[in-house]
């Protein structure tokens, strides 16, 4: 039945339309993915070097502190 | 394999059953994998929502550190341009009495702990199978354990290291404990001032005890360079002999000479055999250090001008040899066997430092290559063994005094220039030299006499 085999060729041929589209989709769900974590990753090395910085800062400044002030004596 | 922090939940499109009934199965498929892929795209904003938030909270937090650093700084500043170094506290004893700066900055703690797990890990960790529930069966244990941490224990390693931890406290305080009764047990009031003394004056100790007692150093005496001559034996009975000859006068010059070839010249015969001094070991730079001050006051008032090792003009025979020379001395005296070689004796006027310490010095190897070139024309030279022999008397001890300083010939007096006395090597004072014979101390009649008191075969080289 060539009608009937038009139908069947038209609903592959459709498949076939419907997969890529569907292909399309899930490359395009893996480069969000794919971005995320690189995103995710260089933010953490960032401010894991903001952290360090932060922190000699913050101890620089406390000994500035200190030697500016007046301290107590211990008797 | 590693663990997947977020994952990405219906993992598969496209598989599960098809409903019945349904004409086109293509269609059908199509449209699971749509609504799966939908689903898919739900959980991956949730993903990417949680990831945004882990990182807005640590921006967050290193905000508000940021934050409050600038209103420091900002504070800071204006203390600053505030100080006035005129007002500020000057006084020597509260600079030291000043509180000692003590940082408050916590190093992180608990980094890995259970409350620090991040959000997708702890959904994951509850998705999981619990463990079986043998709580239940706790009260019915005798020794009232919780019955569930013999099947799994999360504290179980932390109890552990805590365990290490005190055991090892337990430890070092029992160390100590036991330190402080042993050092209890061992120490000696005496004991420890005598340490004290020695470490101070040692070298003042080393001089007196070069002295005979006729010769210990008062303050009238002069300081001679004859004192503690420490013949450490290497003095030939000619060059003894020659020595005593040489220096007639002097009561320095021992008559018996040690055994030490190394001192083939003292100081006295430098003076009278400049080729022949020069052979002489590198005792003769100890001699004038060995000199007793007495006898050395004696000998000194012609020669002794400045020790060995502070002069600069250098006796070039009796800088190189003598190994037992005291500290600087012998080093400048070794210096100078070095420098000079075979030089004659032109020892100009040293002051003799301290003898060295009683027991007799090693020879180094440099030295001994000196002691042993020079051991044969030491016995040209007859200063040594009387240097030598003078040395002995003024050591009490059976230890001869190690140093010999060779006092130089005052009547010699050549521009040697100063060895460094850095450079010079220093045997310590207790350093045996295995080819020397231990020195015996002398009489005084026996400084006068011209005879070796003991036929000691010098031994230098």
């Amino acid at each position: 039945m060539a009608g009937q085999e038009d139908q069947v060729q038209r609903e592959i041929h459709q498949d076939w339309a419907n997969r890529e589209y569907i292909e399309v989709i899930t490359s395009s769900i893996k480069k969000i993915a794919d971005f995320l974590n690189s995103f995710d990753m260089s933010c953490r090395s960032r401010l894991a070097k903001i952290n360090e910085k932060l922190t000699a800062l913050e101890r620089r400044i406390e000994y500035i502190e200190a030697r500016v002030t007046k301290g107590e004596t211990l008797t | 394999m590693p663990l997947v922090k977020r994952n990405i939940e219906p993992r598969h499109l496209c598989r599960g059953a098809l409903p019945d009934g349904v004409t086109s199965e293509l269609e059908c498929v199509t449209n699971t994998t749509l609504a799966a892929i939908i689903k898919q795209l739900g959980s991956l904003s949730r993903h990417a929502e949680d990831i945004f938030g882990e990182l807005f909270n640590e921006a967050n937090s290193f905000y508000l550190r940021m934050s409050s650093l600038q209103e420091r700084v900002d504070q800071l500043a204006v203390k600053v341009t505030q100080l006035d170094s005129t007002v500020e506290e000057v006084s020597l004893q509260d600079i030291n009495m000043r509180k000692a700066f003590k940082s408050s900055t916590i190093q992180d703690q608990q980094v890995v702990s259970r409350t620090s797990v991040p959000n997708p890990v702890v959904e994951m960790y509850h998705r999981c199978d619990k463990p079986p529930p043998l709580n239940i069966l706790t009260p019915y244990r005798d020794d009232k354990k919780d019955a569930l941490k013999f099947y799994t224990d999360p504290s179980y390693f932390f109890n552990l290291w805590k365990e290490k931890m005190l055991q090892a406290t337990e430890d070092k305080r029992k160390e100590k404990r036991r330190q402080k009764e042993q050092q209890r047990q061992v120490e000696d009031p005496s004991r420890e001032v005598k340490k004290v003394r020695k470490a101070r004056n040692r070298r003042q100790e080393w001089n007196v005890l070069a002295y005979d007692k006729e010769f210990r150093p008062d303050a009238r005496l002069a300081p001679s360079p004859y004192h503690g001559m420490s013949s450490e034996g290497s003095l030939s009975p000619d060059s003894r002999s020659m020595a005593s000859d040489s220096y007639p006068a002097s009561p320095n010059h021992p008559s018996t000479q040690a055994s030490s070839t190394a001192h083939p010249a003292d100081h006295h015969t430098r003076d009278h055999l400049s080729a022949a001094a020069q052979t002489q070991s590198l005792d003769r730079g100890l001699r004038p250090a060995n000199q007793p001050p007495g006898a050395g006051g004696a000998a000194a008032t012609g020669r002794h001008v400045a020790s060995l090792g502070r002069t600069p003009s250098g006796h070039g025979v009796q800088a190189g040899g003598d190994p037992t020379v005291n500290g600087p001395r012998q080093q400048s005296v070794k210096d100078y066997r070095a420098a000079h070689g075979g030089q004659p004796s032109t020892i100009p006027e040293y002051y003799i430092p301290p003898a060295p310490p009683p027991p007799p010095l090693t020879i180094p190897s440099a030295q001994t290559a000196f002691d042993s070139t020079n051991a044969p024309p030491s016995a040209t030279s007859a200063v040594p063994p009387t240097s030598s022999a003078l040395s002995r008397p003024y050591s009490p001890s059976p230890p001869p005094p190690p140093a010999n300083f060779c006092p130089p010939p005052p009547t010699r007096l050549q521009a040697h220039p100063r060895p460094p006395l850095l450079l010079l090597l220093r045997e310590p004072p207790w350093a045996t030299r295995p080819t020397r014979h231990p020195r015996t101390p002398l009489s005084v009649s026996q400084l006068w006499t011209r005879h070796p008191r003991r036929g000691s075969p010098p031994c230098w080289g």
